[in-house]
């Protein structure tokens, strides 16, 4: 039968729990060790992967901005290209008379060759025509095209008149 | 250090001497993981901003490969829609070649200098009388949204007397600077817009201006300039 022997001089004794305590802290200590130990060489571990990965994509960038820059003068001209289409874009934007003038045309176009046109004023918010008409027929054909015109907000006939010789002498001030 | 432990009781010194490692350890792990940390989380931002950059050099190096075919025809077009200088002579000769072609008389061509637009829009504003049948005079005017360098019509004012007509006619015609910087290299490019190409495909369908150029006369060398 095994016999247990305490040889440590009774000064040197600790009491069990303590005991059981003080295995526990040296064996957390070991683990924190090892944890250590492992953590440390994977964050380096980490950070040399990282930083060749770094270096990798670096050296790819250097040769991506070299390539870029050989193709300077495609880049100037895109550049350029895009200001100059921005900047007739905004012309494009800028009042002008075309819309009126092709609204006005085809009533124009419907003017008989018996009447005529003393004049016409067309600019980038109003048209102010002056005609003279020959008969009913004219006159009312006349208006008539000026009613199918979307384009204009406003039709004024600021003068209209009567001539047993020439007609109808009208004036009509379209604003858009 | 041995003397202090020693004079310490059993318990404490047992106590001390399996802590202390574990105290070292959990300082290590502190001190080792804000340092190590902290490291590697910037490396790992240095590499989100430089694929970053990566994409965008990429990028921009396939759309300037892509672009570059036609980029030379589109600059030479955009420029000649708005060029860099007064295009008053480039207008009016392509006034000129308009009316001759739309057969209307063109006279009295003035040319006066705009004011400058906020958008760094430079105008020139020329004015000029038309004669011609009615129908030709406004076909010419239609026309004349159809000539490069880009060209608007102001005012139109028509006297009809005997079947001809007299327009007294006010355009503006624009130029603008070039551009004098480029971006950096990093800084992304973006295709044309759906809107962008309208734009580009309006401008090709402009009339171009035809200039000519004329190369010196092939002489013969004078062997004595000075002489009789």
């Amino acid at each position: 039968m095994p016999v247990k022997l305490n040889l440590l001089p009774q000064e040197l004794a600790v009491s069990k729990g303590l005991s059981s305590f003080l295995k526990t802290t040296r064996a957390l200590g070991v683990i924190g060790i090892a944890a250590f130990f492992i953590f440390g060489i994977g964050v380096a571990a980490f950070f040399i992967f990282s930083t060749i990965s770094l270096n990798g994509i670096n050296a790819n960038i250097t040769k991506l901005s070299d390539q870029v820059s050989s193709q300077q003068k495609s880049e100037q001209q895109i550049i350029l290209i895009k200001d100059r289409v921005t900047k007739v874009a905004s012309v494009q934007a800028l009042p002008n008379t075309l819309p009126n003038q092709t609204a006005v045309e085809p009533i124009l176009a419907g003017i008989s060759a018996a009447s005529s046109i003393n004049q016409i004023s067309i600019d980038p918010a109003s048209v102010t025509l002056s005609v003279v008409l020959k008969s009913n027929s004219d006159l009312s054909a006349f208006l008539e095209s000026f009613q199918s015109i979307k384009v204009f907000k406003s039709v004024k006939m600021t003068s209209f008149n009567l001539s047993p010789i020439n007609g109808y002498s009208i004036e009509i001030n379209a604003i858009k | 250090m041995k003397s202090i432990l020693k004079n310490l009781p059993e318990n404490v010194r047992q106590t001390v001497a399996a802590g202390v490692p574990l105290v070292i350890v959990i300082i290590l792990f502190i001190l080792v993981g804000r340092f190590g940390v902290s490291k590697v989380l910037g490396v790992q931002s240095e590499i989100k901003s430089a694929k970053n950059t990566e994409g965008i050099l990429t990028q921009k190096l396939s759309l300037l490969q892509t672009l570059s075919t036609d980029a030379a025809s589109k600059t030479n077009l955009v420029s000649s829609a708005l060029p860099a200088e007064n295009p008053s002579l480039a207008v009016i000769s392509q006034l000129k070649t308009s009316a001759g072609a739309d057969g209307v008389v063109l006279s009295a061509v003035k040319s006066g200098a705009g004011p400058l637009s906020s958008s760094g829009l430079n105008e020139a504003n020329i004015s000029f009388t038309v004669e011609g049948a009615r129908a030709q005079v406004f076909t010419f005017l239609a026309n004349i949204a159809k000539i490069a360098p880009i060209t608007i019509v102001n005012k139109i004012s028509v006297t009809e007397a005997a079947g001809n007509v007299t327009a007294d006619i006010s355009v503006r015609s624009f130029w603008a600077d070039f551009p004098k910087t480029i971006p950096s290299v990093t800084t992304p490019i973006t295709d044309f817009t759906a809107g962008e190409k309208t734009i580009l495909t309006n401008i090709a369908s402009l009339t171009q201006p035809s200039f000519m150029q004329l190369t010196p006369s092939q002489g013969e060398v004078n062997p004595n300039p000075f002489g009789q």
